[in-house]
């Protein structure tokens, strides 16, 4: 499972696929959190109040709370910028598909374009229970079984990479 | 010669070990290179955007003296046809308007609109502010607000220090 199948090492449409998913969603993942970063009003007060469906109690004890909003503010802010980092550059990136995997699904989870449920906030599409977000979810959960870095990225000068 | 060509083994197995693991740091720098414009970009449009939709006069904003507490300060939302007539009614006319109709009154006497003018009733209030799809109707408007052919009308002088441009109406209008 940590490493890839000889079948992928082999096909290089498979591997450099891999490669490039991996690269594009830590190019995501690294502007979400730099444009957050570099803003000084950025808050995730304003996406935590449109919450909807189990976790909407949770988003706005969270936004009553100063201490934990700017906790949550901080996390978002430095946990994209370093998973994107982690990603790209192919640092420990199995691990950067997790925390970034979990980080998309709590958006998902805290937003759901499920039946029923309407915000106020302009979508960027149409969605039915499957939105980009499950997708990109999904895509890391793949770079999470099918790790690259340990072949194209910074994990190759770290030793027993391809055990973890 | 084959420890010779160790050596050269090794290198190249380094060299290769190194682009590979290096692979997608250029991505970083194109994602850098690109993220500096943006932030150019964004401050160079903010900047602009500002510069266009106020224009700061230099003139202060000064009313030279109250009468009382009755005090009215009016604005105008449209300086055309209607609302400069409106003004006027207040009080309130370019310098155009009164050099013309001056002339007018001196060449025809039967011509009452000077004379009209400069017996309204004092309505004791301020222009202070003109919104107008075109910049050259809120000038018209600013150029009404500093006009003293009236005399006794000191009230009416206050200068407009911020005029509303076309692009902050169009602005105003996404807005709503």
């Amino acid at each position: 499972m940590a490493s890839l199948h000889s079948s992928i090492k082999d096909n290089e449409f498979q591997f450099y696929g891999l490669v490039v998913l991996r690269v594009l969603i830590g190019w995501h993942f690294l502007y979400e959190g730099i444009s957050k970063l570099i803003n000084p009003y950025w808050s995730s007060a304003a996406y935590l109040l449109d919450s909807k469906w189990i976790f909407s109690g949770l988003a706005k004890a969270i936004v009553a709370n100063p201490t934990l909003l700017t906790i949550s503010d901080y996390v978002n802010m430095w946990g994209l910028t370093l998973v994107g980092l982690s990603l790209m550059l192919g640092l420990l990136s199995r691990y950067g598909s997790l925390v970034g995997m979990t980080f998309i699904c709590l958006y998902y989870l805290f937003a759901p374009p499920l039946l029923g449920l309407e915000y106020g906030r302009p979508g960027e599409g149409s969605y039915l229970i499957v939105n980009k977000n499950l997708i990109e979810a999904c895509a890391l959960w793949v770079l999470y079984c099918f790790p690259t870095s340990h072949i194209i990225g910074l994990d190759r000068f770290l030793p027993n990479m391809e055990k973890n | 010669m084959s420890k010779k060509e160790k050596p050269s083994k090794n290198t190249n197995l380094e060299r290769r070990d190194l682009i590979k693991g290096l692979a997608t740091v250029p991505v970083a720098g194109v994602f850098l290179a690109n993220l500096w414009r943006k932030m150019r970009r964004d401050a160079a449009k903010k900047a602009n955007l500002l510069s266009n939709l106020v224009e700061e006069k230099s003139a202060p904003n000064i009313v030279k003296s109250l009468t009382n507490s009755r005090h009215l300060n009016i604005g105008i939302i449209g300086y055309g046809g209607r609302g400069g007539h409106l003004v006027r009614g207040a009080g309130f006319a370019t310098k155009g308007w009164t050099d013309t109709v001056y002339k007018n009154s001196q060449k025809n006497k039967l011509d009452k609109q000077f004379a009209t003018f400069m017996s309204q009733e004092d309505l004791n209030c301020s222009l202070i502010g003109v919104c107008d799809l075109f910049d050259n109707r809120a000038e018209q408007g600013l150029n009404a607000s500093q006009n003293e052919v009236r005399p006794g009308e000191s009230l009416k002088w206050v200068q407009l220090d911020i005029v509303i441009t076309q692009k902050c109406w169009l602005m105003m209008l996404l807005m709503q």
